[in-house]
C-alpha cells in the first residue's frame, strides 16, 4: 500500500509537467498577446519592452525560466494583464471565495444527494421516487445561469431574505452571502448523486446480504444505513472526484450571476485577455486538484470497501 | 382478471393480428414515454423553429428577428398579435421572433457540435480499441490528459485560434457559428472515445469474433459487418446524450457573451442581453428571459428524456444514471 502511494504520488510532478507543456503549447499557438489592447493600439517599441520585461520575447522562458520560479520559489510570476498584481496574489484573494462557495456547495449536494437518491431507491416507483426523477432530471436540463437567476429573483428580489449586494471581495464574505450561490452551484452535482445513489441503491437492495439481514430480523432503516449505504456509495465517490475539482475552482455562471469575484470568472477572463502565466497557474492549479482528488478517491474505495485494493488492480 | 384458460392460448395465437400503424404508436407512447413525450417536445420545438426561418431571416417582415417597431418597446405578452405573444423587448423586438430563430441556431450548433464530437469520439475509439498496442495507450494518454484540462480553457481556446482563420473565407456571422460548433465539438468528445473504445474492447473478446478469425473472415469484413453494428447502440444513445451538452455549452458561452456573434439571437444570448430588464423588480419585464429560458430549458429536458429512454432500451444493463 505504502509503495503504491509512493508510486502514484511520484507520478504527479511528471503528469503535471506534460500538461504544463500541452497548456503552453496550446497557449503560444493561439494568436493574440496580452499586452495588444484592442481598443488603442500600442506603439511596437512599448510592446517590445513590456515584452522584455516580463521575459515574453522568448518562448522558451516558459519552458526554463517560469517553471524554475514555479518550482523554486512557489512562484507563478505576474499577471499579464493585472500588472499591479502577481498571479500568487490574485490566486489567493480571489480562491479562498470559490473554494468556500464550492465546499458548502458540495456538502449540500452529497448531503441532499444521497438522502433523496436512497430514499427514491426504497420507495421505487412511488411518489417521491418520481419527485425526486423528475426534479433530478430537471436539474440536469436547466441551465445553471437560469437557475442561479430564478434563485436570484425569487429569495432577494420578491421575499428579501437574503442581502441583495454581495460584491465584498475576499473575506469578508458571510454565510448568508454565500448561500445562496452554494445552492445555485449545488444542483447540478446534486443531481448527478440522486441518480447515482438510486441506480446503485437499486442494485444493492436487490442482493442476497440484504435479504439475509432482513430474514434475520433487522429493521429496515437498520438494514439500509449500516449495510446498503456503504456499499452503494461506490459509484457515487467516483463520480466526486472529478466533480469536486470543477466546484472548488468555481463556476463562471454562478460568479456572474450574484457578482463574486471567484476563480470562475479568472479563469475565463485569463484566457480571453491571453494572460498566459495566470492560465498556465490556473490549469496547473485544476490539473493538481484533479490528481489528488482521484488519489484521495482511489484510497477511499479502500476504506469504504476493504474487498478493494486499489494497489493490486494497477 | 380472468383466469386464461389453456384452451384460450391457441385460439389466440392461430389469428396473429397484425396491429395497424396507430395501435403500434399507441403502444409505443405507452410502454416507452420517456422516449415519447422526449421525441414529442423535441419536434414540436425545433419543427417550430425550422418551419419558420424563412419568416424570421426575412429582413422586413413583422416575424423578422431584427425587425423593430418604434413605440412597441417592452410591450408585455397579447394574444391580439401574434408576433407578439411573447411580448417585445427593449428595443420593440418581437421576442418570439428572437426566439425562434435562436432556436434554431442553438439547436444548429448543438446537432454540429455533436457531429463533430461523435465522428471524433468514434473514430478515437474504435482505433483504439481495435487496434490495441501502442496506439491504444497513445491515443487514451491523450484523452487523459485532454480531460484533465479545464473544459472551459480548452473551449475559449480553439474558440480563439480558429476565429482568425475562418474569418477570412466567411462572412463574420457565418464565421462565428462555424467557430462556434468546431469549438464545442473538437473538447468533447472525449467521453464518448472512451465509452466506445471500452464497448470495442468488451466485443472484441467475444466468443463471436474470435469464430469469425477462425472461420478466416478478412479483417475488414469483420470490423464492418460484426463489430461495427453492434455498436450502433451506444452510439446513438451518446450522440442523443451529447446534443443537449453542447447546446447547454453555446448557451452558455453566449450567455457570458463570448458565443456566438452578438448581433445573431441564440437562447443563451438572448437570457443575458434581457437579463438586466428581467432581474429589476421594479420593471419586472418577465417575459423576455421566461420564453428563451423556458425554450432552451424544455429543449435539454426532452432531448436528455430521449438519450434516457433510448439508453434504456439499448443497454437495460447500464445504469440509466450514468452520464
Amino acid at each position: 500500500m505504502k509503495s503504491y502511494l509512493i508510486r502514484r504520488i511520484l507520478q504527479f510532478p511528471l503528469i503535471l509537467a506534460i500538461i504544463y507543456v500541452v497548456t503552453f503549447c496550446m497557449v503560444w499557438v493561439v494568436p493574440g498577446d496580452p499586452f495588444q489592447n484592442s481598443d488603442r493600439a500600442m506603439d511596437p517599441e512599448t510592446v517590445q519592452r513590456l515584452k522584455e520585461e516580463y521575459r515574453m520575447d522568448k518562448w522558451y522562458n516558459f519552458l526554463t525560466y517560469y517553471p524554475y520560479r514555479l518550482v523554486v520559489h512557489q512562484d507563478f510570476g505576474p499577471s499579464l494583464r493585472n500588472k499591479e498584481f502577481s498571479v500568487n496574489e490574485l490566486i489567493r484573494e480571489r480562491w479562498p471565495v470559490s473554494l468556500s462557495l464550492g465546499f458548502i456547495a458540495l456538502v449540500i449536494a452529497i448531503v441532499i444527494g444521497m438522502t433523496v437518491g436512497t430514499l427514491s431507491a426504497v420507495y421505487r416507483d412511488g411518489l417521491l421516487d418520481w419527485l425526486g426523477m423528475s426534479l433530478t432530471m430537471i436539474g440536469i436540463s436547466v441551465p445553471a445561469f437560469v437557475t442561479a437567476a430564478v434563485l436570484l429573483l425569487v429569495f432577494v428580489a420578491y421575499l428579501d431574505w437574503f442581502p441583495a449586494g454581495s460584491t465584498a471581495v475576499g473575506a469578508g464574505l458571510t454565510f448568508s452571502q454565500l448561500f445562496l450561490p452554494s445552492i445555485a452551484l449545488s444542483l447540478a452535482p446534486m443531481a448527478y448523486i440522486v441518480r447515482l445513489q438510486r441506480v446503485s441503491m437499486l442494485d444493492v437492495l436487490g442482493a442476497d446480504f440484504v435479504r439475509t439481514a432482513r430474514a434475520k430480523g433487522l429493521a429496515k432503516p437498520w438494514v439500509i444505513i449500516k449495510h446498503c449505504l456503504r456499499n452503494a456509495f461506490l459509484p457515487v465517490l467516483s463520480y466526486l472526484g472529478p466533480a469536486a475539482a470543477i466546484t472548488l475552482t468555481g463556476s463562471f455562471v454562478v460568479e456572474q450571476v450574484f457578482a463574486l469575484n471567484g476563480l470562475g470568472k479568472t479563469f475565463v477572463d485569463s484566457v480571453t485577455n491571453r494572460d498566459q502565466t495566470m492560465i498556465l497557474a490556473l490549469v496547473m492549479i485544476y490539473s493538481g486538484l484533479v490528481l489528488f482528488l482521484n488519489l484521495l478517491v482511489d484510497l477511499l474505495y479502500g476504506v469504504i470497501d476493504p474487498r478493494i485494493d486499489v494497489a493490486e488492480v494497477k | 382478471m380472468t383466469a386464461i384458460t389453456p384452451t384460450d392460448l391457441p385460439a389466440a395465437s392461430l389469428r396473429p393480428v397484425q396491429p395497424g400503424l396507430l395501435s403500434r404508436f399507441f403502444k409505443f407512447a405507452r410502454t416507452e414515454t420517456r422516449t415519447f413525450i422526449g421525441g414529442l417536445i423535441l419536434l414540436v420545438i425545433a419543427g417550430l423553429c425550422v418551419v419558420t426561418l424563412p419568416w424570421t431571416l426575412s429582413p422586413r417582415g413583422p416575424l423578422s428577428f431584427e425587425f423593430r417597431n418604434r413605440g412597441d418597446e417592452r410591450l408585455p405578452p397579447s394574444v391580439e398579435k401574434f408576433n407578439y405573444v411573447m411580448g417585445t423587448d427593449a428595443v420593440g423586438r418581437s421576442v418570439l421572433a428572437r426566439s425562434l430563430l435562436g432556436g434554431s441556431i442553438s439547436l444548429a450548433v448543438g446537432f454540429a457540435a455533436a457531429a463533430i464530437s461523435v465522428t471524433l469520439g468514434v473514430t478515437v475509439g474504435l482505433i483504439a480499441g481495435y487496434r490495441g498496442g501502442w496506439i491504444d495507450s497513445f491515443l487514451m494518454r491523450v484523452v487523459d490528459i485532454l480531460y484533465g484540462l479545464p473544459y472551459i480553457v480548452l473551449v475559449l481556446l480553439f474558440k480563439i485560434a480558429l476565429e482568425d482563420p475562418l474569418k477570412t473565407v466567411f462572412a463574420p456571422r457565418v464565421a462565428s457559428l462555424i467557430v462556434m460548433f468546431l469549438a464545442i465539438g473538437l473538447v468533447s468528445w472525449l467521453t464518448m472515445a472512451r465509452v466506445i473504445r471500452g464497448q470495442v474492447l468488451s466485443i472484441r473478446s467475444q466468443p463471436y469474433i474470435e469464430a469469425c478469425r477462425a472461420v478466416g473472415l478478412p479483417e475488414r469484413r469483420i470490423f464492418l459487418r460484426h463489430l461495427l453494428p453492434n455498436l450502433i447502440g451506444p452510439i446513438t444513445v451518446y450522440a442523443t446524450l451529447t446534443i443537449p451538452q453542447a447546446i447547454l455549452s453555446e448557451s452558455f458561452l453566449s450567455f457570458l457573451g463570448i458565443g456566438i456573434d452578438p448581433t445573431l439571437p441564440t437562447w443563451g444570448a438572448l437570457a443575458a442581453e434581457n437579463r438586466s430588464n428581467g432581474l429589476d423588480v421594479n420593471y419586472p419585464e418577465w417575459w423576455m428571459i421566461l420564453f428563451p429560458c423556458l425554450l432552451l430549458s424544455a429543449t435539454l429536458l426532452s432531448l436528455n428524456f430521449l438519450g434516457d429512454g433510448l439508453r434504456d432500451r439499448f443497454d437495460p444493463k447500464k445504469e440509466a444514471a450514468k452520464l
